[in-house]
């Protein structure tokens, strides 16, 4: 019997495809005849794509902070009036 | 180039950096591209931040080693974002071969789902999401995390990764009851 740790960790090595094949095989059949593995993987994988949410929107932050930046800060009125330009033509 | 851009964006201090100059020489040509297809400033940066966070996704993901050219390589991103964003026949703005070969991540203008639970766990699990993020989408090494995160070493990075799994899994089936976003 797997403790609480080990079996989120053998979730985790399953989802991340770090398993030896036959631990994977058997992993796949577990999914198939436990409901309580099933929900438990299901779970996990909703935390991990949590996660990678969370990761991608702190990047894209950053992302529009650096945008904000260039094309508001008076320290770049050269680049904001480049810009603006291509778009007062149309 | 490919191992050391990643280097550099994986850290806090250079990324930026790193971003303000890609904004720099990129930019301009894409708010070009995208002003003569009738988009406008706001289109373009969107579609130029967005671009931003996929070749940040595909550096460290080490998932490309044509990132040897950041600056063209966000260039066709901003590209395949537009088209994709325009439902615009591939003719209308050119591919180079490079640029050609660029596929945009599946899940990045879908990924809507996870907002309002994120927004919820943000307020309750907001340290575990900071270090599961460093694993699973940074995909920083476990020495990395250690230093990063100011555990003793490896081991100890680990076990607070399978805790923060164990609670985040305990958090979402709580507000899976009473969420409809949850599937």
């Amino acid at each position: 019997m797997k403790t609480s740790s080990e079996q989120i960790k053998h979730i985790d090595d399953f989802l991340s495809g770090q398993l030896s094949t036959e631990d994977h095989l058997l992993a796949e059949a577990k999914l198939l005849l436990q409901p309580q593995f099933k929900w438990n993987v299901f779970l996990q994988k909703k935390v991990r794509a949590l996660a990678i949410a969370f990761g991608r929107k702190k990047v894209r932050a950053e992302a529009e902070a650096i945008g904000r930046q260039m094309l508001t800060s008076p320290q770049e009125a050269a680049f904001q009036k480049n810009i603006q330009q291509l778009f007062n033509q149309h | 180039m490919t191992a050391t851009l990643q280097k550099e964006l994986h850290d806090p201090l250079q990324r930026p950096i790193i971003f303000e100059t890609l904004y720099r020489e990129a930019f301009p040509i894409v708010a070009r591209l995208i002003s003569k297809q009738s988009g406008s400033l706001q289109d373009a940066k969107d579609v130029f931040q967005d671009a931003l966070v996929i070749l940040y996704e595909k550096t460290v993901q080490l998932e490309s080693t044509a990132i040897d050219h950041p600056h063209s390589y966000l260039i066709g991103i901003a590209k395949h974002l537009w088209i994709r964003k325009t439902k615009n026949n591939q003719l209308l703005l050119s591919l180079d071969d490079l640029e050609k070969q660029i596929e945009l991540p599946e899940d990045y203008l879908e990924d809507t789902s996870h907002n309002h639970l994120l927004t919820l766990l943000e307020r309750s699990g907001r340290k575990c999401l900071e270090l599961l993020s460093a694993f699973y989408y940074d995909h920083l090494s476990i020495e990395a995390i250690s230093s990063q995160f100011g555990f003793s070493g490896a081991h100890s990075a680990s076990a607070q990764k399978y805790k923060c799994i164990e609670k985040l899994r305990h958090e979402v089936k709580k507000k899976a009851l009473h969420h409809e976003d949850f599937i």
